[in-house]
């Protein structure tokens, strides 16, 4: 007889993992069923892989700036893309072995297997049959988007997950989509050596977030030899003899050795099977408290769309697994921070400047560059800016959005101080400490309130 | 030698009593006799006279405070004198909060316990050091929305164990201006019940699920009764309304069937020497049933002047708590809402009947042939069956009915 579990938990990611581990807490007998790895795509194929690769990228790149800090290095640094591969999968081992770790110590039972659901209480667990349950959490995670032109099915046309198993450096790289991913891998082989073309649909690189992030992006990635197209729709793939040729609608047409396809992710919806569970525009149907339109069933994470990622998921699994043991709990979504990672980092918390001015008839930007940070210029690394965008009446910081070194920790000051509605009056006047990055989301508040000491008077 | 001010045990349920207001001061000179504070109970607000000539030397518990009954509240004694509590009240300071009335007062409005205040250095809690910590409990962008609308960012209800959020400012601010607000707003919001909507919540709810109540319904012929009633308005000094003559025909029903007015006492029903007749009045805060002692003793006019007083100080909130207690039978009337024809009303235990005054509504009979018009009175009497069998209640609304169809009888 096969065992009943109080919450019976679908996928292994962020929102599954802390799921479990939250139902376990407190005191529900959990499953967690998962037919890959644990950790899921933020851990395997997303977020933790791209970063370690990312700092042996810019690891790369501060090689150049050694030389005006006083280091002389007497032969060029080399990549070993072997060891560089070797040193981002023990990233990911140790942190997927992590998430075994904590469920073992809460006694989640870990199911290996696909699974499907069969109805409200019950889920089909390949090699291991039918599971009942009280609840059901269905965090099926997402998978790469496809694009549907032809040529797209090609070996070179290679998906997040491809790249991150490459052992050697391609000649040319084609960026196919400048969003998030895109960006990131985009820096990641550039500074390995290959000469990358990033290729977006939209007028400006990073679409979703604020423009002056995208400014900033775009220009740093040019200077560092990153060809930027926008604006572009493309008509096919051809592979060609070395590589394969990208056709652009206008009659363009770009080749390189191997092409990315970043056009972002949807849901994996492989977990539902016929149940009957609501979705729209490929989209799992969910209220707040994470419940699907079938009483018992749950659904946080990137399966419902909401925020594809991986902190919004952890938020979104603690919600459904309170709401799945009977005490509904709302996934607070309403401070999401996200963050490019790279050299600058780009980060945003709220709105952007164009949503600000949308929503509110008065808005007022503080604006703090890098290059008049203490911190920044004494490390050598002015890149970028802080940027706040208040209501002037009360002061409400409405958005932050940071590009440079550290902005995806400074972010989390920001986040912390929307959510807790201090304003841009309380951010000015508590005390930083000096000199040090942080500085300059202070001042920036204090510019937005017109009283930024360490700006020029206009 | 000073003597003590006592929360007064006004009522035989009451426990403990909140002061709503100093009348006085502290050195102020009061007289035996003068009223010095108001006092609520769960059911009314009085006013508490001194006992003593002399000074008001100290207020020992501050306005909003709740007090348990014959604890003391002040002093009262020669003017310099230095009263006996001082040196308990200190050593209490030490456990609770030394605070003015006034940060007492605002303390109990926002809702913050006092003892979660630390005093400042070796002093006494003022209402600045409150409203500090109530600023402080907003979040900053609550209180700048609040200070910049003039608004008190502790007046503002908020999510319980949570602080003042922009959200709660926000529909604070849109309930006191509804224009601003969306009409449309499909929005839940969350109102307090009132202490005495509490209160009466619980008891209806007590009184619906313990008691085998039944409702009887009755249409009373009330056109001469009305007539009746206008020939006495014309030519009397005081306005008799429908509801005082239902009240004296209802006494007089009562006078001929003993065991409606009763109360339930354990396997007991005590049928009560007096016919002593709750008349329910609506309030701003909630539903207050006043008492009117001797209800078949008293004249029409005497009746109706003694039912207008006790509805005036309800809705002011000025009745002594004895007012309120020692009810035998309860009327309700909804008859001047409009609206609703008759109902059927829950029984105020420990009491067995109540009796329900609906609409006035015109009928077409036929009368030896001939259509006429009568005005009828829709009237309902909720009984507890335990108490009262189908023929003793009906016999008692047909009593009723009886008296409203011959309105000379509820005159004699």
């Amino acid at each position: 007889m096969m065992k009943e579990y109080d919450l019976v938990v679908v996928g292994g990611g962020p929102a599954g993992y802390i799921a479990a581990l939250h139902g376990a807490l407190h005191g529900a007998s959990v499953a967690l069923v998962e037919s890959g790895e644990l950790g899921g795509t933020c851990l395997n194929r997303g977020c933790i892989p791209t970063k370690a690769w990312l700092q042996t990228a810019e690891a790369l790149l501060e090689t150049r700036d050694w030389a005006s800090r006083g280091i002389v290095l007497d032969t060029p640094p080399r990549l070993d893309m072997k060891a560089a591969l070797a040193s981002k999968d023990r990233a990911v081992r140790r942190l997927t072995g992590g998430v075994k770790t904590l469920l073992d110590s809460r006694k989640v039972d870990i199911l290996r297997g696909r699974a499907v659901l069969k109805g409200p209480r019950l889920v089909d667990v390949e090699g291991v049959g039918l599971v009942t349950t009280g609840a059901v959490i269905l965090a099926g995670g997402s998978i790469s988007a496809r694009l549907p032109i032809p040529g797209v099915d090609s070996k070179r046309v290679l998906l997040s997950e491809d790249i991150l198993a490459l052992d050697k450096v391609p000649a040319s790289l084609l960026v196919i989509g400048g969003g998030v991913i895109g960006v990131e891998i985009a820096q990641i082989f550039s500074a390995f050596g290959s000469a990358v073309t990033i290729i977006e649909l939209e007028q400006r690189l990073l679409p979703a977030m604020d423009e002056g992030l995208s400014t900033i992006a775009a220009e740093t990635l040019a200077r560092r030899g990153v060809n930027i197209r926008t604006g572009v729709s493309i008509a096919g793939i051809a592979e060609t003899k070395e590589g394969l040729a990208l056709l652009l609608a206008d009659g363009g047409r770009i080749e390189a050795e191997l092409a990315l396809l970043s056009v972002g992710r949807r849901p994996d919806l492989s977990c539902l099977g016929d149940s009957g569970v609501k979705v729209e525009k490929g989209r799992v149907v969910t209220d707040e408290f994470m419940e699907t339109n079938l009483k018992g069933v749950f659904a946080p994470g990137d399966i419902n769309g909401r925020k594809m990622l991986a902190h919004a998921a952890f938020a979104m699994g603690e919600a459904a697994a309170d709401s799945a043991l009977g005490k509904p709990r709302r996934a607070e979504l309403d401070y999401v921070p996200s963050v490019v990672y790279g050299k600058p980092e780009l980060a945003s918390v709220g709105r952007s400047e164009a949503e600000a001015r949308a929503a509110y008839d008065r808005v007022e930007l503080g604006v703090f560059p890098f290059a008049a940070n203490g911190r920044a210029v004494a490390s050598g690394d002015t890149e970028g800016f802080v940027k706040i965008i208040i209501e002037p009446r009360h002061g409400e910081i409405l958005g932050v959005h940071i590009a440079g070194a550290g902005a995806s920790e400074l972010i989390n000051e920001a986040a912390a101080l929307m959510r807790l509605e201090a304003t841009a009056h309380e951010l000015a006047d508590t005390m930083h400490a000096h000199p040090s990055r942080s500085e300059a989301l202070m001042e920036a508040a204090a510019a937005a309130l017109g009283r930024c000491l360490h700006l020029p008077g206009k | 030698m000073a003597s003590s001010v006592i929360m007064p045990k006004a009522g035989m349920a009451m426990e403990e009593g909140v002061i709503v207001a100093w009348l006085k001061k502290e050195g102020d000179a009061v007289v035996r006799g003068e009223p010095i504070a108001e006092i609520e109970t769960d059911k009314a607000v009085m006013e508490l006279e001194a006992e003593a000539d002399g000074v008001l030397l100290t207020i020992t518990r501050g306005v909003g405070e709740k007090v348990p009954v014959t604890e003391v509240i002040a002093w009262i004694g020669k003017s310099g004198e230095i009263p006996p509590a001082t040196a308990t009240a200190t050593a209490k300071a030490a456990t609770t909060a030394a605070a003015t009335p006034a940060a007492r007062r605002i303390a109990v409005e926002a809702g913050i316990e006092l003892a979660s205040l630390l005093p400042p250095p070796g002093g006494v809690l003022h209402a600045d050091d409150v409203r500090r910590h109530i600023r402080k409990d907003a979040t900053p962008l609550a209180s700048r929305i609040a200070e910049a609308a003039a608004m008190d960012p502790g007046s503002v209800p908020r999510q319980e164990g949570s602080r003042t959020h922009k959200a709660d400012v926000e529909a604070a601010l849109s309930s006191r201006t509804p224009s601003s607000g969306d009409p449309q707003s499909t929005e839940d919001r969350r109102i307090p019940l009132t202490a005495i909507q509490r209160i009466t919540g619980e008891r209806l709810a007590r009184s619906h699920a313990e008691i085998p109540s039944v409702t009887l319904f009755a249409l009373a012929d009330a056109t001469r009764f009305l007539a009746v009633r206008k020939e006495l308005n014309d030519e009397g000094s005081i306005r008799i309304s429908v509801n005082d003559l239902v009240i004296r025909a209802c006494a007089k029903a009562l006078l001929a069937n003993p065991r409606a007015n009763a109360v339930i006492d354990g396997d007991g029903l005590i049928l009560k020497g007096g016919i002593h007749i709750g008349v329910a009045v609506a309030t701003d805060t909630g539903l207050l049933v006043p008492t009117l002692r001797d209800a078949a003793r008293l004249s029409l006019p005497d009746l109706s002047l003694r039912v207008k007083d006790l509805a005036g100080r309800a809705r002011a909130r000025r009745l002594r708590p004895e007012e309120l207690e020692g009810g035998t039978f309860t009327i309700s009337n909804i008859g001047m809402y409009g609206g609703a024809t008759s109902f059927t009303p829950i029984i105020n235990q420990p009491q067995v009947g109540i009796l329900g005054i609906g609409a006035l509504e015109e009928r077409l009979f036929l009368e030896a042939g001939v259509p006429v018009v009568r005005t009828m009175l829709h009237l309902s009497f909720s009984f507890d069956h335990r108490a009262l069998d189908g023929a003793e209640s009906s016999s008692f609304i047909k009593a009723v009915k009886d008296l409203i169809e011959r309105p000379l009888l509820i005159l004699s």
